[in-house]
């Protein structure tokens, strides 16, 4: 599933992700697990939490990032 | 006290040199302006330093240069500011080294990348307070031992922690740094290891400011809130400025300050052309002190009240989350946004805020925009001054005609300017209530930025106006320029002033107006075309600098023929409606 059609509140295993030094850095990797927050409209950045950090990510890297839905994993 | 900014330039290092370092918004330039004195501009989102400052911190006998570096989140040197920082590292000095309390494990790489560069360091624990409030304790002597050098927490917007800083930096030394050689080459895992040593975590229901703070970022009901929000900015900056003017600053000047030094200028100067001149028509004494203090003044200072406080509040960059998707459309994406929001304040600072993380292409265009269609606080009071007693339906034209042609202008430009997107990937800082000395120092830093930039131009301006109305120029103007300011803009012949006064600053191509008993279409037509005239001789100036002569040549002679144009058609189209 693409990051953009993600249903919001949920959490999302990060499968696929184009390569950006930015997104590592916010340690937003293969593996890593997500929070959506919210979606922008206009197609307008996906708000998601990783950690405990927010991080607003532009839709055209957005539709590039790949997950999986997590349940039963808690990431308040 | 000196205070330079280096261009980018090579940092020349001494022994007692200290360098600030840290990822971006971690509160540096805070600290530089509390350990030298200076005041810096910084705000609560990434990329505010976009010079190298330096300043002096004078610690018993000894002097220190302290040098704030651009926020960094590696030092790969994959991008301008990281080689910058990259560089000035190799010259000799001290590093302190700035965390962010609330997300450690973001900043560790950085932490450990600096002691590569073998120098004496120390590290801020900056931001305990935010930490605090959501449920993060860091042991700081654990981390002081795990990282070999002093660790000192922080609150620097607060003071907290400043003389602990000063106390340290003489005990600085080689060998704390280089004590924990097997942190060396780190990876992921060991950054980890060290979070679970030092850092407890006590999940706790998000505090009311975090809780705000989400809800302003979530389209429902965020966008409702920036509404809101911006509805308040206006009333207080429009209206609040006109109370202001009208109760306070106009009868002051008008009726007590002109009146007095006009009496003492009748008794020291003859009648002639001095006379004129000083007290005349357009009398630098006269305008020189109306113009700037009563008419402008108000404006520029609730403007920067309100953009200090959104600034230092973190909800500028919410907005820009927001409004991202709609404004990318008109090609001003992501990182553009909150120095676009700048623009309206001065383009001077909005330029040179779009070098923090933007490509030449979107650079070009947030720079175009601003010098075609958005005006700069001054201006706004200016049009403010010159329609809001007239009519207020006007002042909203004149507006609504600069965000849609603003609009315009970034679809066009962003299609036809070659570059690729660049990546939109903003962090969200958090919410915070700015702290009132700090508004206030902001705020008194940038009036007083407006009085010397503004005040000594404005006065050659107006001293060029009476040399021009006095010696007769303006009916040779007024003649030369007959067929574009008469017939085609509908404008009084002496109006060819404000084109001659726009070069100088924005709002000298509104005021000249105001005395010239002009109908209400003549005002809009002369408003829009002062909107879309040129910008400011400063901006000029910045633009070659940044963008090379060619691009800052298109930009004039683009914006002078468009506002021409405009004015134009607004007159003709005016002319035939009731």
């Amino acid at each position: 599933m693409k990051l953009p059609n993600c249903q919001r509140g949920k959490n999302f295993r990060i499968i696929n992700l184009p390569h950006d030094q930015m997104l590592s850095i916010f340690s937003i990797a293969s593996g890593s697990i997500i929070k959506v927050l919210a979606k922008q409209p206009f197609k307008g950045p996906v708000l998601l939490q990783i950690n405990r950090r927010k991080v607003a990510i532009g839709y055209d890297i957005a539709k590039q990032i790949i997950v999986e839905e997590v349940v039963g994993f808690g990431l308040s | 006290m000196v205070c330079h900014n280096h261009n980018n330039t090579v940092i020349e290092g001494r022994d007692h040199t200290i360098y600030l370092v840290g990822s971006p918004n971690v509160g540096k330039s805070v600290v530089f302006s509390k350990l030298t004195g200076h005041h810096v501009i910084s705000a609560n989102y990434s990329g505010t330093t976009i010079d190298i400052m330096s300043g002096e911190l004078r610690l018993g006998a000894e002097t220190w240069q302290v040098i704030d570096l651009p926020g960094i989140y590696s030092l790969n040197a994959s991008s301008e500011a990281e080689s910058v920082t990259a560089r000035a590292l190799t010259n000799d000095g001290v590093i302190i080294c700035v965390l962010d309390a609330s997300h450690l494990s973001r900043d560790l790489q950085l932490a450990f990348d600096i002691q590569n560069y073998h120098k004496p360091v120390m590290y801020l624990l900056n931001l305990v307070d935010v930490a605090e409030r959501q449920g993060i304790t860091i042991e700081e002597e654990k981390l002081s031992r795990l990282l070999g050098a002093p660790v000192i927490p922080t609150v620097a917007t607060k003071n907290i922690g400043i003389e602990e800083i000063k106390k340290t930096i003489p005990h600085l030394s080689h060998e704390a740094s280089q004590k924990d050689k097997k942190l060396r080459g780190q990876s992921d895992q060991l950054i980890e290891n060290i979070i679970q040593e030092v850092e407890s975590y006590t999940p706790h229901p998000p505090a009311y400011l975090d809780r705000i703070g989400d809800l302003l970022i979530k389209p429902f009901p965020g966008l409702i809130f920036a509404v809101l929000i911006l509805l308040i900015a206006l009333a207080v900056v429009v209206g609040g400025g006109k109370g202001l003017r009208a109760l306070i600053l106009l009868p002051l000047i008008n009726d007590w300050i002109i009146p007095f030094i006009t009496n003492i200028v009748d008794l020291v100067v003859d009648q002639g052309v001095i006379h004129r001149l000083l007290v005349g028509e357009f009398g630098i004494l006269v305008k020189g002190i109306e113009w700037p203090f009563a008419l402008i003044f108000p404006y520029v200072l609730l403007f920067y009240f309100v953009l200090s406080f959104l600034e230092d509040s973190g909800y500028l960059p919410r907005l820009a989350i927001l409004v991202e998707g709609l404004l990318s459309k008109i090609g001003l994406p992501g990182q553009n946004i909150v120095p676009f929001i700048m623009g309206y304040g001065c383009a001077v600072p909005a330029i040179l805020g779009t070098r923090a993380a933007t490509s030449y292409k979107q650079r070009l265009i947030v720079t175009s925009l601003i010098s075609i269609g958005v005006p700069c606080t001054a201006q706004t009071g200016a049009f403010i001054a010159l329609l809001g007693d007239q009519s207020m339906l006007a002042l909203g034209f004149v507006f609504g005609l600069s965000i849609l042609v603003v609009c315009l202008a970034g679809i066009l430009l962003n299609h036809i300017i070659p570059g690729e997107k660049e990546a939109v990937i903003i962090e969200v800082p958090p919410l915070l209530l700015p702290d009132r000395s700090a508004i206030f120092k902001k705020i008194a830093f940038r009036l007083k930025h407006f009085l010397v930039e503004a005040e000594i131009p404005m006065m050659l301006g107006i001293l060029l106006a009476a040399v021009i109305v006095e010696t007769g120029l303006i009916n040779w103007l007024g003649h030369a320029l007959e067929p574009v300011i008469v017939h085609w803009l509908g404008l009084p012949k002496e109006a060819s002033l404000t084109l001659i006064l726009g070069i100088i600053r924005r709002e000298l191509a509104v005021m000249p107006l105001l005395d010239m008993q002009l109908t209400t279409l003549q005002l809009i037509t002369g408003a829009v075309v002062a909107l879309f005239y040129i910008p400011c001789l400063s901006v000029f100036i910045v633009i070659v600098k940044e963008f090379r002569l060619k691009i800052a040549s298109y930009l004039l002679i683009g914006t002078t023929l468009f506002a021409i144009f405009m004015g134009g058609i607004v007159y003709q189209i005016g002319q035939w409606l009731p």
